[in-house]
């Protein structure tokens, strides 16, 4: 029996849809080049494809791609990617590890372990991932954090309501944020919650939001210490300690930058408008 | 006894420090643990492997205080990263 058989096998239980294919994809100003193995994934990334980067097939190596054919001029890929059926079966079986079931669709296997591995290379870049909603109004960015269920989603839905046509939903559930060196900005990204809420553009961070469902509104500013403790477990944290030690000195810079709220607050309209004048109220003034 | 090497320690301000597992130590601790000056200084030491009485000598060089306090601080600190699997023994 081949590797391959052998590996397919293994893999009974997860349904593999073959459609190879390679394109790359422009996120958070990086260019990736991501090596399909299953249907769906370039259909997935569709908004953020540099426009004739798409291949068929799976007999182009990386290198091949050095020509600079369409990654920003003259440049190679900032990260190449592609999942083979070893990783599929590890990234099911840290399905089972955290979810309590695995996963039979190959494809969201592949979705899953594409912005790991994505994740993990961002701190390099002084980019990470975050788990928020991230928003634009009159094209300033603001961050929606907390834990699963904390209502973050339905938070900017009455931002929507109230602003229509002046707000975008950059991403509502895992967007990219790069501090450089003069400039905090949030990135969407194809990667976001189950209502599939994202653009492929990005705006300068202005404020960040920590909610926290409760009957009444009340928004206060969240001294250093608690902003730390609050991000810290919305942020992606990268197994590879280098990585993290990036993360905490971009964490620490993202603090020092931008305003860190905590909102406690119910989901009436009243909620928003109270969160958008303490945001675009300015910081010295707020006290 | 030591602190397990995969712990990253970050100085997030001169008031605190802050730390984070990584590696396979991050699937048993995926909390933040923030430490003042004088438990970051105990985290610190346990970089290095050390007994609990060199623990209190070297913080009793450094810090104006007894060593009622200090081995009660260090008993604190030491049950904190025990609590959360952070010590080799």
């Amino acid at each position: 029996m081949s590797d391959h058989q052998t590996e397919t096998k293994r893999n009974a239980a997860i349904h593999i849809d073959h459609k190879p294919l390679s394109f790359q994809i422009r996120l958070a100003e990086l260019c990736i080049e991501i090596h399909q193995l299953n249907r769906g994934i370039r259909h997935y990334c569709r908004d953020y494809i540099i426009e004739g980067s798409v291949r068929e097939g799976d007999d182009i190596s990386a290198s091949d791609r050095i020509d600079g054919s369409s990654c920003r001029d003259d440049s190679v890929p900032d990260l190449v990617l592609g999942i083979t059926e070893a990783d599929l079966t590890e990234e099911n079986e840290r399905a089972i590890h955290y979810f309590g079931y695995g996963m039979s669709s190959a494809r969201e296997l592949e979705k899953l372990w594409l912005y790991r591995e994505i994740a993990e290379h961002l701190p390099f870049r002084d980019t990470f991932l975050m788990h928020a909603a991230a928003i634009a109004v009159d094209g300033d960015g603001y961050l929606f954090t907390g834990p699963s269920g904390t209502g973050k989603t339905t938070h900017i839905k009455l931002w929507k309501k109230l602003f229509d046509e002046r707000m975008t939903i950059i991403n509502d559930d895992k967007p990219l944020i790069r501090v450089g060196a003069d400039e905090i900005r949030i990135f969407g990204s194809p990667w976001c919650g189950k209502e599939r809420l994202n653009q492929n553009t990005s705006a300068p961070l202005a404020g960040i939001v920590c909610l926290e469902q409760a009957k009444e509104n009340r928004i206060t500013r969240l001294p250093r210490q608690a902003a730390w403790e609050r991000l810290m477990n919305q942020i992606y944290r990268s197994r590879n300690a280098e990585a993290l030690e990036r993360t905490l000195a971009l964490t620490d810079r993202l603090i020092s930058g931008v305003p860190v709220y905590l909102m406690q607050c119910n989901m009436k309209k009243d909620a928003a408008r109270m969160a958008y004048a303490a945001l675009t109220t300015p910081a010295h003034l707020y006290f | 006894m030591k602190l397990k090497e995969d712990y990253i320690i970050y100085n997030a301000s001169e008031e605190e420090l802050i730390a984070v597992a990584t590696g396979d130590e991050a699937e048993n601790f995926n909390g933040l643990l923030r430490a003042n000056k004088t438990a970051g200084a105990i985290m610190e030491y346990l970089r290095e492997d050390i007994t609990e009485d060199e623990l209190v000598g070297k913080m009793l060089d450094r810090f104006d205080a007894t060593e009622e306090e200090i081995r009660a601080g260090v008993k604190d600190v030491l049950g904190t990263l025990r609590e959360v699997g952070a010590i080799e023994e």
